[in-house]
């Protein structure tokens, strides 16, 4: 084509002139640029570096990659070498971005007068301090140091720093795991967290562990048992009173009787040992001779057939894996319980094999509820004349029946080295506050044989008056003249890793060892543990109810916001939980038979009523509980705490009677009975998804086992030309042509039958299937996994291979194993992180208004105890090839662009939501409102939190479309990178946020037109299916069926 | 026509039931219309610019704020600015159908009647025509939905339904007014030569473009108003069809059916008949015309209204049978969930009053009683209203994947407002109108009187 813009001269010259006079004219200079004159070392504007640390959103710590851009960090990754969590991460971990940019963090050291918070100097603040240390310890009083389970060098610090100090150091963490640590001593002699093999085991039978939420390390966890769910024949099983999401992962709901857990383990131990298909020894059928099946059946209501079979599945399936944890773990006789289980998997032979003490996580140091009543008791009586907080929350975790709170305000002087201003910062004098943990250097030991380093990922922000925390606690104890430390944090940190240098240094200098330790993010080795005998049976002993009320009352913790703690952050908030999909609140859960006889409705406000104290909340009716079962999340009803946690929702923990665990000292969580009632005003319940049934139409559809099986003989025995037909061509475009001809060959029976939905139209004259020419070429952005059978909706259709679209050479997709994702939601969280996704707060999510760019669609098929159906999809733009929202934009505003993406040009778009409305899928958010100009009300950002934002994308102005772009600036980055190198794009180069931050990677992105990526192999699977596919939407989205297990009737 | 029906339609034949029309009388009982505005008119026309106020304060907010001040949401995108789009293309229906299809198939109880209905299409499609712009996320473009040349070589899409909207709004309006204007040209030089006002002379001397009422003149004024007759005619049942494909054209169930242009026409001419009824009452009864406008001029647009409404009626009924009967069990769903769902009220309001309602007009007595007829034709255009709020709201509240199924949506004050002030502003365009131009053709009413001493009309 010869060149139709040929400019003259002069319309040259005039045209150079305009452009100068618009430029001058349109422009507005610059407020600030980012004055790279002298350029800091080895940072150059506009890339992305990424900084290996460690998260410390929960006691965990899996390892992170954090990418910091121009100066700040502004996402959060996980490490895919650390051994912790090996790439995953959990929304929790995303959000910690928001706790470094939180707008209500403490700007400078605070004090107290009269009430009032009132900024002081550094100088003055420390020196007040040390007056105070001093006048304490000259009093002969003991300083008290409370802190979250840090692990590594600054517990040592502390540990010392409370030593030197004369008072004891507290570490306290509200979820610990004293009765697993005390279990495990008394019945393996190793009081450790042990490590759990998901990925061995062949059945998992949790007995109310949240593994996949906040219990133990969830995102490790999460990974093993995806790859056990991989295979067709592993089989979990869930003993919880309450369907928890983890629980919704399993193939078969026990609902056991609340306190019914131990029965159950022990019956199931009693029917492996009396018939012998385990280990075991004589004493300890003596132990568990009271609980036979029916026995059991007695006390949990669990038929005695269901013991019978479920002991035997689990003896043969060798190894299986018991696990005891969550809220079950935590009654008055959690001891008990958890070594019931223990003596399940010992009988079983499973310790060693999936319970192993090798890679044990670090609790050993958190103190238990005895540890803080006796701190509570000294502070009470005014023994106690200075307490230093760091990073804990008892105010606000604890029951108020430890008298934490109460015995706070007879200390003479509290510090808290908090950032924040939570509970227990507001009721201190002096705020110290330190780096959040993203600016600073430190390390952490949550794993045995990992030693994970924090470094600063960028300068501390400069409008907080920050100290890293180990350097506050040093300058206090040299000003107040005790112990010996060296004078600065980061000495004493390199001072301990000297230390590890000999260990780890392998020959190198100290400099080189300390640089590539930062480089990958710590060091750490393969440790075996020890393999524990059974070393002594406790007496067993079930938690009976306490209190009046019908219902028994179950507190658990969210798993957006923990134990709490991830409250004043916004994603956190928004971010609906996996299991009810409310946001911005609290809620309780009863049952539909329940709430008929109370005469509640969903949303209804009731009051939950124990005889320690009492919430009202709105009631969240489903039968993912049992009848006889009121549930309520933890984590809300801050008081303090920023503008996102305060005044939201209530705190559960109001609600527990003074009972501990006798053997452990923990507090029992569960063991109460309640009492509820409507009442006439409680918090809103703001739901993003209400209907919860698919109504039969295959938005997430499963695969029975023994299709699967069937299906892979099936395709073993026709193996030949079609498999390699479909796999092995090389030539872009070969799909299509090699995927229709099997159909046309009469193959691929069970493909061609996936295809045929109940929803489709019968075929007519012109629907019947095209052949099309194998040699067709057919351009990258037609490519389509849903390219079979071509349906031709009309005799004059136009050829898809048409359009001047013929030099690229990707087709970008995905392909999303529902089998693999647990609903957990960290992708969501990863999304909001990268594509710079506003919040909008209850009030519009009540509208439908929320902008996530992705989100976990929930379908419970069937929620009674028994076979379990829940099934979870991943629902994101699903870059069709014929997509609905493109022909009917007026503006060319969303277009196919040629990498087979499904464009969103915000500058074209006029607002219209014509696309909103045909798109089958409705993945695509409105800006509704002015989410990004500072000077609206509506604004989301407010800094600092704007610092977060990625400049890589657009923030969006009111009145636009916006969607799943497939992360296209991670694409593009991936493409300028392979093209700096010289080479093309490689499988695995680009991925996108979600699928990188997927802890089960459910999600896997690549290009369609390679056939050996591994985006193409899935998609080309025999799991594969397509949402809506009826629409003939040919979707770039593939999804992979859920496997769905046979479960026993009885 | 029998002689019996010529009788009936002529005003001459009228004349026991009133004072007898003459060429004279008509002229004055016509421009006295337009003559000094009373009281009564000021005090309306001033209530009507203040719900204007309120709807542009309700539109300014939108605009600074953004669109989230409608009640809009996720699933339910389009609302009740969509609705009122569709309800004002309706009302302006009815116009272009009573003086051009009825022109051509010689209906002459339009003569009476054609020149409100017309000024109602011209200030309907100008009402109408606001509410695809207000209804964006960002009006200060939606010029970008016209093909205007541009250097950045940007062409609106072609294939968006809303994108023929844009041609199809435009069009209408284009000659709908033009056939307004050429219909007013002789009436418009008799208010010329009468007036004494300047300002308001200078007015009809440009709405009569130099009519002298010479023969050739007479020639070509029936030759345009034949053409523009025949151009106007498929715009009637193009425009709206085209308006219904906004809806039929996507995939969304309860909008993807191919019956939505003939239902969409029907309702159209069913909803503007009933608000032509509406107007014509209170005008006859206030200029006290009920002589020029007779009771059997009304009766013959309330057999229409019946016409109308049983048409939409097995539309609906039909919508309900294909999705009974057809293969899609989301639109059955869909169907099932519209009439007992969280929306029924609102479809069960539709249905009663565009089709049980209607039913009452089969009978004669209720047919001439203005004031039943009035109150009748209001609920009809309710329930034209709620047709409207019914395919778009349920639809989209109901839409494909479960998981997206919501009933957030409530109309917020915002919407409301400019609701109310959308009829405003109509209204002051036909508050001046009335005033300033010649409500009826003088001309054409002419026609049917009955020459200056002779028995029969023309």
């Amino acid at each position: 084509m010869t060149d139709s813009v040929v400019f003259k001269r002069r319309d040259f010259l005039k045209l150079v002139g305009l452009g100068a006079v618009g430029a001058a004219g349109c422009a507005p200079p610059a407020d600030k640029l980012i004055p790279y004159l002298v350029p800091p070392q080895d940072i150059l504007p506009g890339i992305g570096y990424w900084y290996a640390s460690t998260c410390r959103e929960c006691p965990v710590g899996c390892g992170i990659l954090v990418k910091s851009r121009d100066g700040r960090a502004i996402k959060i990754e996980g490490n895919p070498a650390h051994p912790v969590n090996r790439g995953g991460l959990c929304a929790r971990g995303h959000a910690g971005l928001q706790g470094l940019y939180d707008p209500d963090r403490v700007t400078g050291p605070m004090m107290k007068t009269a009430g009032a918070w009132k900024p002081v100097s550094w100088d003055e603040a420390l020196q007040t301090a040390t007056a105070k240390l001093t006048e304490a310890r000259s009093a002969g009083k003991s300083v008290a140091l409370v802190t979250e389970n840090a692990t590594g060098s600054f517990h040592k610090l502390s540990a010392a720093w409370a030593a030197a100090a004369g008072g004891t150091h507290l570490v306290y963490e509200p979820f610990n795991t004293h009765a697993l640590r005390e279990a495990n001593r008394r019945t393996f002699g190793v009081g450790a967290v042990p490590n759990y093999d998901f990925a061995r085991a062949n059945m998992v039978i949790s007995f109310g562990a949240d593994f996949l939420e906040t219990w133990g390390n969830p995102v490790g966890q999460a990974r093993g048992f995806s790859e056990m769910r991989a295979r067709p024949e592993s089989y979990f099983v869930t003993v919880e009173p309450r369907l928890s999401n983890t629980g919704a992962n399993a193939d078969e709901w026990v609902a056991a009787k609340p306190g019914g857990e131990m029965a159950l383990a022990l019956g199931m131990a009693h029917v492996i040992l009396s018939e012998g298909l385990g280990g075991g020894n004589g004493g300890m059928i003596d132990a568990v001779r009271d609980w036979t099946p029916e026995a059991v059946e007695l006390q949990t209501e669990v038929p005695a057939a269901t013991v019978r079979r479920l002991a035997q599945k689990f003896a043969n399936a060798k190894p299986g894996l018991a696990v005891a944890g969550g809220i079950a773990s935590q009654s008055e006789h959690a001891v008990a319980m958890i070594a019931a289980v223990n003596l399940l998997n010992h009988v079983a032979g499973n310790v060693g094999e999936t319970v192993r003490f090798d890679r044990t996580l670090d609790f050993d140091s958190v103190a238990s509820l005895g540890d803080l009543q006796t701190l509570a008791g000294q502070m009470a009586d005014g023994s106690v004349g200075a307490l230093v907080v760091h990073g804990a929350n008892p105010v606000y975790a604890a029951p108020a029946w430890t008298g934490f709170a109460a015995a706070m305000d007879k200390v003479p002087f509290k510090i808290s080295l908090s950032g924040v201003l939570d509970e227990t910062t507001e009721h201190c004098d002096l705020i110290l506050p330190s780096l959040h943990a993203l600016e600073s250097l430190g390390d952490a030991a949550t794993a045995r044989g990992v030693f994970s380093i924090i470094q600063p990922t960028m300068q501390p922000l400069p409008m907080f008056k920050t100290k890293a925390a180990g350097d506050t606690l040093i300058a206090l104890a040299r000003g107040a003249g005790f112990g010996s430390f060296p004078s600065t944090w980061s000495e004493y940190l390199k001072g301990e890793w000297r230390g590890m240098h000999g260990r780890f240094g392998g020959g190198k200098d100290f400099g080189g060892f300390w640089d590539q330790t930062l480089a990958q993010g710590g060091v750490w080795e393969d440790v075996t543990g020890t393999s524990p005998g059974w070393s002594g049976t406790p007496v067993f002993a079930a938690p009976e109810l306490r209190g009046s009320g019908d219902l028994a009352l179950v507190l658990y913790p969210s798993p957006n916001l923990f134990d709490g703690r991830g409250a004043n952050k916004g994603w956190l908030q928004e971010i609906p939980d996996p299991t009810t999909k409310a946001v911005w609140g609290s809620w309780a859960e009863i049952h539909p038979d329940t709430a008929k006889k109370l005469g509640i409705a969903m949303g209804d406000a009731i009051k939950v009523e124990t005889e320690s104290g009492s919430v009202s909340v709105p009631a969240f009716v489903w039968a993912g509980v049992r009848p006889d079962v009121v549930a309520v999340p933890l984590g809300q009803g801050h008081t303090s705490y920023g503008r996102f946690a305060k005044d939201r929702g209530v705190n559960a923990v109001a609600l527990l009677a003074p009972v501990q665990d006798a053997a452990s000292g923990a507090v029992a969580y569960f063991g109460e009975r309640a009492k509820v009632s409507k009442t006439a005003a409680a918090g809103e319940l703001v739901r993003t998804q209400r209907e919860r049934s698919q109504h039969d139409r295959e938005i997430a559809a499963v695969i029975p086992v023994s299709a699967l099986l069937g299906l892979n003989t099936g395709r073993g025995a026709t193996e030949g030309p079609h498999a390699t037909g479909e796999h092995g061509a090389g030539a872009p475009g070969a799909h299509g042509g090699a995927a229709a001809g099997e159909h046309a060959g009469g193959h691929h029976v069970m493909a061609g039958s996936l295809m045929l939905h109940p929803l489709q139209s019968k075929p007519g004259k012109y629907t019947e299937p095209r052949i099309k020419d194998p040699n067709a070429k057919v351009p990258p952005h037609s490519v389509s996994a849903a390219e079979q059978p071509v349906i031709v909706r009309s005799p004059r259709q136009i050829p898809v291979d048409r359009g001047n679209y013929g030099t690229a050479t990707h087709r970008w997709a995905m392909a999303i194993d529902l089998n693999s994702c647990t609903g957990c939601t960290a992708c969501v969280a990863a999304c909001y992180a990268e594509n710079n996704i506003p919040i909008v707060g209850p009030e519009h999510i009540k509208r439908g208004r929320e902008m996530s760019w992705i989100r976990i669609e929930r379908f419970e098929e069937n929620l009674k105890p028994g076979p379990n159906d829940v099934r979870f999809v991943p629902m994101m733009c699903q870059h069709c090839s014929d997509a609905p929202c493109e022909t009917v934009c007026p503006v060319y505003a969303t277009y196919h662009n040629p990498e087979g993406l499904n464009a969103q040009v915000y500058n074209r778009c006029v607002g219209t939501r014509y696309c909103s409305n045909n798109c089958p899928y409705k993945v695509r958010a409105f800006n509704f409102f002015d989410y990004s100009a500072p000077e609206k009300p509506s604004f989301a950002f407010p800094e600092p939190l704007n610092w977060q934002l990625n400049p890589d994308v657009t923030v969006r102005s009111k009145g636009v479309m916006e969607k799943c772009t497939m992360c296209i600036q991670r694409i593009l980055e991936g493409k300028g990178t392979a093209k700096d190198e010289g080479r093309a794009v490689r499988d695995g180069d680009i991925t996108t946020a979600c699928a990188q931050s997927c802890p089960t990677q459910a999600i896997v992105f690549g290009d369609l037109i390679d056939p050996e990526s591994n985006v193409s192999k899935l998609s080309h699977g025999e799991r594969r299916y397509w949402v809506l596919n009826e629409l003939n939407t040919k979707p770039g989205v593939t999804y992979l069926k859920k496997i769905q297990r046979e479960v026993a009737s009885t | 026509m029998s002689s019996d029906e010529a009788k009936k339609l002529s005003h001459a034949a009228t004349a026991d039931a009133g004072p007898v029309i003459t060429q004279k009388s008509l002229n004055d009982d016509v421009l006295r219309m337009i003559s000094k505005p009373g009281r009564l008119w000021w005090i309306i026309f001033i209530i009507d610019l203040m719900i204007l106020a309120v709807g542009l304060i309700a539109e300014r907010n939108q605009i600074l704020y953004g669109i989230g001040v409608a009640g809009h949401t996720r699933p339910v995108m389009w609302a009740s600015y969509v609705a009122n789009f569709v309800f004002w293309v309706g009302i302006a229906h009815c116009g272009t159908l009573v003086s051009a299809i009825l022109f051509l198939f010689r209906s002459h109880f339009r003569r009476a009647v054609y020149r409100v209905a017309e000024a109602m299409t011209v200030f309907g499609v100008l009402t109408a025509g606001l509410f695809p712009l207000l209804h964006t996320g960002r009006p200060w473009f939606a010029y970008w939905l016209f093909p205007y040349p541009n250097q950045r070589q940007l062409w609106p899409n072609f294939r968006s339904p809303l994108e023929w909207d844009v041609f199809a709004v435009t069009t209408y309006l284009t000659v709908s007014s033009i056939f307004f204007l050429v219909g007013i040209i002789p009436d418009a030089a008799v208010a010329r030569d009468r007036t004494n006002n300047r300002w308001l002379k200078l007015i009809y001397t440009v709405f009569s473009m130099g009519w002298t009422g010479s023969n050739n003149q007479w020639k070509n004024f029936y030759g345009a108003y034949l053409y523009f007759a025949a151009l106007a005619t498929p715009l009637v049942l193009s425009v709206h069809s085209v308006v219904s494909w906004d809806f039929a054209m996507s995939q969304v169930p309860g909008w993807h059916s191919t019956i939505f242009a003939p239902y969409f026409v029907a309702g159209a001419i069913f909803s503007g008949v009933a608000m032509v009824i509406n107007l014509l009452i209170p005008i006859r009864k206030a200029f006290k015309l009920e002589h020029i406008v007779t009771v059997d001029h009304i009766e013959k647009l309330s057999k229409l209204v019946l016409l109308t409404s049983s048409i939409v009626g097995y539309s609906y009924l039909c919508e309900f049978f294909s999705a009974w009967y057809g293969p899609s069990k989301v639109e059955r769903d869909l169907f099932w969930w519209r009439a007992t769902g969280h929306f029924a009220w609102a479809f069960w309001i539709m249905f009663t009053c565009n089709v049980i309602i209607p039913l009452s007009l089969w009978f004669k007595p209720v047919r001439r009683n203005m004031g039943l007829l009035f109150v009748l034709c209001l609920s009809f255009n309710v329930g034209m209203y709620f047709e409207r709020f019914v395919i778009i709201v349920t639809s989209l509240a109901h839409p494909f994947n479960p998981s997206t199924w919501d009933v957030n949506y409530r109309m917020s004050w915002t919407e409301g407002a400019i609701l109310a002030g959308s009829f405003a502003w109509f209204f002051m365009f036909f508050l001046i109108f009335v005033r300033l131009l010649p409500a009826f053709s003088i001309a054409e009413i002419k026609e049917t009187l009955t020459a200056p001493m002779r028995r029969k009309p023309s």
